[in-house]
């Protein structure tokens, strides 16, 4: 860490301090910039409808957007340094895709059996169970898979080939599926910061903390992972032991976000190369926390986005974060070629 | 420290090993060039060397340690390895490449200590790579990205260091320049230096011995003597 980046830090605090607060200030009903000040001090001068719509929903969708951001950041981060691939994202693992099915299955399949109605109802905690299910039976499946294959590529394949057979399982329970259920799926699918409420955020931010804390433990031997597993292993890292724990913060923090925000691509992709860009270094000990603000800092204004200022729309925020994120990703393989 | 073989198989089956009977004595201070057509097992015993494989039989030491049953830790205190391989990591400059030789030092965070840096930068200028500290690694010529290498393996400060091919994709120059600066770190900060090559007019007479693995499957530890050493390949 020299003095430019903690330049860069402080600077970066600094967009994710204004970008989080677009968030309260800006939305479908327009509340004066001066009374959302006052609802946030706790002042009682203030309308109920307005304070209501800061407190219980720009507030929590605003912490949704930051925490999901910089938990999608930090796990794509440890995916491209563990598989030596800058391409690679929570994705690849095939953990959202776990966690989509686990909902699939909740939603339309017991659409399917008549539940539909009740599931809509407790759709907080079902779902999220049901993804978590999803995740970790998938995170599972792969870590069995990366002892017995040590190819990164093989790796990426049969990730991807996961992802696929899952997507497949899901159009065949949505073809079964009645209207509402899959109107429901659908729309957990676009990914959304706003419908995650007050109690979600207290689970979302404690799983989301403690996860970018283990990835700022796991910083040494990410390092040492940046040359492969031989050099890993000559410099005395334990290379099996380490690569376990990545799996698991990874999982735990691509893993909650997909639970309750939906699967939002590219975030865990892009971040990572726009921290390495702006940092201009390969150390996690930095890359880690400037991948943890700045992902939290786009997922703010994609938050910002989705909401439409100024219209009664919402936005899918799946489609904003790919519509900025697919550009970044070509850059980067465009970077790749030239070398 | 004593590098020393008796009676080793290397390979991957232990009925069938790719290589049998080596045996060596190695001391401080010495260059060794490992020589053998492709497919012999240099890389194989190069690897079982560097602790990353397990011999098949016989005894491998270092300093009376079986380097089999060394932690990861206590083998990265004693053996630093160059690879071959391509390393392309975004971003990283010459000197933070060359700190993450300090790795096994470090504590559990991994941050470079007063110390470290000061290792850092002694090396740099044992390898006249100072001016390139602030380079990106992935924009260095392959000249200069062996000597960055070795300069990461040489931060380690390990009394063995282990290099498949260092010469192999240099031009005549930068050969020459990496060939004598492992003659000098044997030499000057006495470590003992084992690697392989296909190069021997280069490389012999920067050695103090060669071990040849020939294509009957003989191990012979010899002088680095040029015409000796070419009549045990016809």
């Amino acid at each position: 860490m020299n003095n430019r980046h903690v330049i860069l830090f402080v600077l970066l605090l600094l967009v994710l301090v204004v970008t989080f607060l677009m968030q309260l200030f800006v939305g479908s009903v327009h509340i004066p910039v001066g009374e959302v000040l006052h609802i946030l001090m706790g002042s009682n001068q203030v309308s109920d409808v307005w304070r209501n719509i800061i407190i219980e929903s720009r507030l929590p969708g605003a912490l949704a957007a930051l925490f999901a951001g910089a938990g999608l950041a930090v796990s794509g981060l440890q995916m491209q340094t563990m598989f030596r691939n800058p391409v690679a994202g929570p994705y690849v693992l095939g953990i959202s895709a776990g966690a989509s099915l686990g909902v699939a299955v909740l939603i339309l399949a017991s659409g399917f059996i008549g539940y539909s109605a009740e599931v809509h109802q407790l759709s907080g905690i079902a779902i999220i169970a049901a993804a978590a299910l999803g995740s970790v039976a998938v995170f599972l499946i792969n870590f069995f898979i990366s002892f017995r294959v040590r190819d990164v590529v093989a790796i990426l394949i049969i990730g991807l080939m996961i992802g696929g057979g899952i997507s497949s399982l899901i159009e065949i329970l949505q073809a079964m599926s009645g209207n509402e259920a899959l109107k429901q799926y659908v729309l957990w699918t676009f990914g959304s910061f706003r419908y995650v409420n007050n109690t979600q955020i207290g689970y979302l931010s404690v799983f989301i903390v403690f996860g970018i804390l283990v990835a700022l433990g796991l910083s040494k031997s990410l390092n040492a992972l940046m040359l492969g597993d031989t050099y890993a292993s000559s410099l005395g890292l334990h290379v099996q032991r380490s690569k376990f724990w990545i799996v698991f913060c990874t999982s735990i923090l691509a893993g909650s976000v997909t639970a309750f925000c939906g699967p939002i691509g590219f975030v865990g992709l892009a971040v990572p190369h726009l921290a390495r860009s702006i940092f201009k270094s390969a150390n996690h000990l930095v890359l880690t926390p400037a991948c943890a603000l700045l992902g939290g800092a786009v997922c703010c204004v994609c938050n910002v986005i989705a909401g439409a200022p100024g219209s009664d729309i919402i936005l899918p925020v799946n489609a904003i974060t790919s519509l900025l994120g697919a550009p970044v990703v070509i850059w980067v393989i465009l970077k790749q070629k030239r070398m | 420290m004593v590098l020393k073989a008796e009676n080793l198989s290397i390979g991957y089956r232990a009925e069938s090993p790719v290589f049998s009977a080596i045996d060596f004595s190695v001391m401080q201070g010495e260059v060794i060039a490992l020589v053998g057509i492709n497919g012999a097992g240099k890389s194989t015993l190069l690897r079982t060397l560097a602790g990353l494989q397990a011999p098949m039989a016989g005894a491998l030491t270092i300093d009376g340690i079986e380097i089999n049953q060394m932690k990861a830790a206590e083998r990265a205190a004693r053996i630093s390895i160059v690879l071959t391989e391509r390393i392309n990591i975004d971003h990283i400059t010459s000197k933070d490449f060359i700190a993450l030789g300090r790795l096994p030092f470090s504590n559990w965070l991994g941050a470079v200590s007063e110390k470290d840096n000061e290792v850092i930068v002694q090396t740099m200028n044992v390898l006249q790579i100072a001016h390139l500290q602030n380079r990106t690694f992935n924009e260095l010529s392959d000249g200069e990205k062996q000597r960055v290498s070795i300069a990461r393996a040489l931060a380690q400060e390990t009394q063995l260091i282990i290099l498949d091919e260092p010469t192999a994709f240099l031009d005549f120059k930068a050969k020459h320049t990496v060939l004598q600066l492992l003659q000098d770190i044997a030499s000057q900060l006495h470590k003992t230096i084992l690697f392989s090559t296909h190069d021997l007019e280069a490389a012999l007479p920067h050695c103090t011995s060669a071990w040849v693995m020939t294509e009957d499957r003989k191990f012979i530890a010899t002088s680095s003597n040029l015409d000796e050493i070419k009549k045990l390949f016809r």
